[in-house]
């Protein structure tokens, strides 16, 4: 018992091997999973791909964590998360991407069972290879209870991926250091999927969505940074935590808990210029006119709720989705075929089947899939 | 500056402070004789209250985790000197303290920190081996008996706390030890030390430690102990490239000064 306490006191000043958390070099490759068996199908001619991106928030569902500050739980039974998981692969398999982007996809995190999510997507659909870059990854997490994390995003493909990169992004600086160690380190997922002999580049990304210091506009000037010097055809795709440049409603969300004014997880105010580089540079898997320009126009394309329709949001209706926060771009002379926010049943027809999908994502995650057609002109 | 500690350190080595007797073996099955104590920063204060029976406490963790334990000499077998340990603590108010932290708050449903009991019981049995080095053999047990629901879950991750909190969070815990701790000179003393620990499943139903340590004495009989320790445990650990689980290893300095009479 003595050894216990000693090692105890010790542990947090001097510990070796598995650090309790992670950080990353600006630029670092990663391993690249594949499915036993894989084979690359023949490439399309032309070439089009199915793409997609979708926060899958842990594999949660709907389940109200603390940190949404409309529950309290901080972990799931393997159970709950594997019945979560069968609703994921169900909408992708209705959906059949060629690629598919995620954020907030774990692989060994104790919140979601220690399931290892790649390999659930890689064996339960189409999907052949996986490039996972993490930006969560620590042994232990001291803050209620969290204990093990290991969160990224993934790229997965039907197409040989042969490069997984991670591109290190700035860190908040308006935490403590203890708290930064610990908290997440985002990044950039880079993968180059080979299509025939055609390579192209996937990047994954995720910004900063709670940061009162503006880490997340450094961030997104840092993916364009990237975009811009890369010389493949390429697919940008996740969740920006940022408005569309012009949204009618930028406030006063209805899943915006009261409680979490003042906390770690209040949500910053939107700035709505953040986003319009990404427009006047790049193609929007759906365009500003299309968008609208009024709330019942723009609501058509949101992709994000806090709470799901079995709660009752501030507004005093059940949630639903209520803000656009997940893009896909890509950049000229590629162009766009048929796109959609998949939000209810039915949505994405033409491109999920003439009837579009079966699935209800409200109760998949906190945020819903964007899909299109990715045309490669290059 | 270096050579003049080298010489500082070698003549400790050889006569040190020391009484004349020398330092003695811890962590043995010798109990009392009545009126000794010991005490360190980590190691528990332990009085004998008469010859062969002693009580123990972490006077660190005493109020916020409430424990108790009698020693009790049994005599001797086959060479060996025997003695039980009879313990129990309350460890829910330090578990309660730390939620936030180690624990869920869990401030908008009525899940909780349960309130548990942790009965401890062992024997130890020491030999002597050489002219003053001694062989220590302990096996004891831990279980954590639940007095009100409980919501916490097994930590499954570092490995010393896995296993100090794996009576309440996983049932039970056994641990099989053995200790050799030998005289260098009156003023030193090298311990060598392996444990197996039983425990429920976090993920795996075992851990490992081994770790070797240096005790200089201090004084009369008190006394500095410093070395390493490696722990061996399935923490969820994952190798990157292919995803499958690996037994992790940990590596932590010891230390401590234990202050003694």
């Amino acid at each position: 018992m003595r050894h216990l306490l000693g090692s105890l006191a010790l542990l947090v000043t001097f510990s070796a091997c598995e650090p309790l958390f992670t950080n990353w070099d600006e630029l670092e490759e990663f391993p690249i999973l594949v499915k036993d068996g894989a084979v690359a199908p023949a490439a399309p001619e032309p070439l089009r791909l199915k793409v997609m991106t979708w926060n899958v928030k842990y594999g949660a569902g709907r389940i109200d964590f603390w940190f949404d500050l409309w529950g309290d739980r901080t972990e799931m039974s393997l159970a709950e998360v594997e019945g979560n998981m069968e609703g994921l692969y169900r909408l992708i398999n209705e959906v059949q991407p060629d690629v598919l982007v995620t954020n907030e996809i774990e692989i060994n995190s104790k919140r979601s069972a220690y399931f290892n999510m790649v390999k659930g997507i890689l064996e339960n659909t189409d999907l052949r290879w996986a490039a996972y870059t993490p930006v969560w990854q620590s042994k232990f997490v001291p803050t209620e209870g969290l204990g093990r994390v290991d969160m990224g995003n993934c790229i997965f493909s039907r197409y040989p991926i042969v490069k997984n990169e991670r591109h290190a992004q700035v860190d908040r600086t308006d935490q403590d250091p203890a708290t930064r160690s610990f908290y997440l380190h985002r990044a950039v997922g880079r993968a180059v999927v080979e299509v025939g002999g055609k390579r192209l580049a996937v990047f994954a990304v995720h910004t900063e969505a709670y940061d009162q210091d503006k880490t997340n506009s450094r961030q997104q000037k840092h993916i364009l940074d990237l975009v811009r010097a890369e010389p493949l055809p390429f697919l940008l795709g996740g969740d920006l935590n940022a408005l569309p440049p012009t949204s009618i409603k930028f406030d006063d969300f209805p899943d915006e808990a009261a409680e979490s004014i003042g906390t770690d997880f209040e949500q910053p105010p939107y700035t709505l210029t953040d986003l319009q580089p990404f427009y006047d540079e790049l193609l929007p898997a759906i365009t500003l006119e299309r968008y609208g320009t009024t709330v019942e126009q723009q609501s058509r394309y949101y992709t994000h709720s806090v709470i799901g329709e079995e709660t009752i949001g501030l507004d005093g209706k059940p949630g639903f989705w209520n803000r656009t926060l997940d893009y896909l771009f890509i950049e000229a002379p590629d162009a766009w075929g048929a796109t959609d926010v998949l939000q209810r049943p039915g949505d994405g027809a033409g491109l999920a089947g003439p009837d579009g999908i079966a699935s209800k994502p409200m109760d998949l995650s906190d945020h819903c899939p964007t899909v299109g057609i990715w045309e490669i002109n290059r | 500056m270096t050579r003049a500690l080298l010489v500082a350190l070698s003549l400790l080595f050889v006569t040190g402070p020391a009484a004349a007797q020398g330092l003695r073996a811890r962590e043995t099955a010798e109990v009392g004789p009545k009126g000794s104590y010991s005490v360190g920063v980590f190691n528990p204060l332990r009085y004998a209250l008469s010859d062969g029976f002693e009580l123990q406490a972490h006077p660190l963790l005493f109020f916020v985790s409430p424990n108790l334990l009698a020693r009790v000499g049994h005599g001797s077998l086959a060479g060996f000197r025997l003695a039980g340990e009879y313990g129990v603590s309350i460890p829910t108010p330090a578990m309660r303290l730390s939620q936030g932290f180690l624990f869920p708050t869990w401030d908008k449903s009525d899940r909780q920190v349960g309130w548990f009991l942790v009965p401890r019981a062992g024997l130890v049995a020491s030999r002597a081996a050489r002219a003053s080095d001694v062989l220590t053999l302990r096996l004891e047990g831990a279980a954590g008996i639940p007095l009100t629901r409980n919501d916490a879950t097994a930590f499954e991750s570092v490995a010393p706390l896995n296993v100090l909190f794996a009576p309440v969070l996983t049932g039970w815990r056994a641990r099989i030890g053995a200790v050799y701790d030998a005289s260098l000179s009156p003023s030193w003393r090298l311990r060598g030390y392996a444990d197996l620990w039983l425990h429920g499943r976090q993920p795996s139903l075992f851990t490992v430690d081994a770790g070797l340590g240096l005790d200089f004495a201090v004084g009369e009989s008190s006394r500095v102990s410093f070395g390493a320790m490696w722990w061996n445990a399935d923490e969820h650990e994952i190798d990157p490239a292919t995803h499958e689980p690996v037994r992790s290893n940990l590596f932590v300095p010891t230390l401590d000064f234990i202050w003694a009479g």
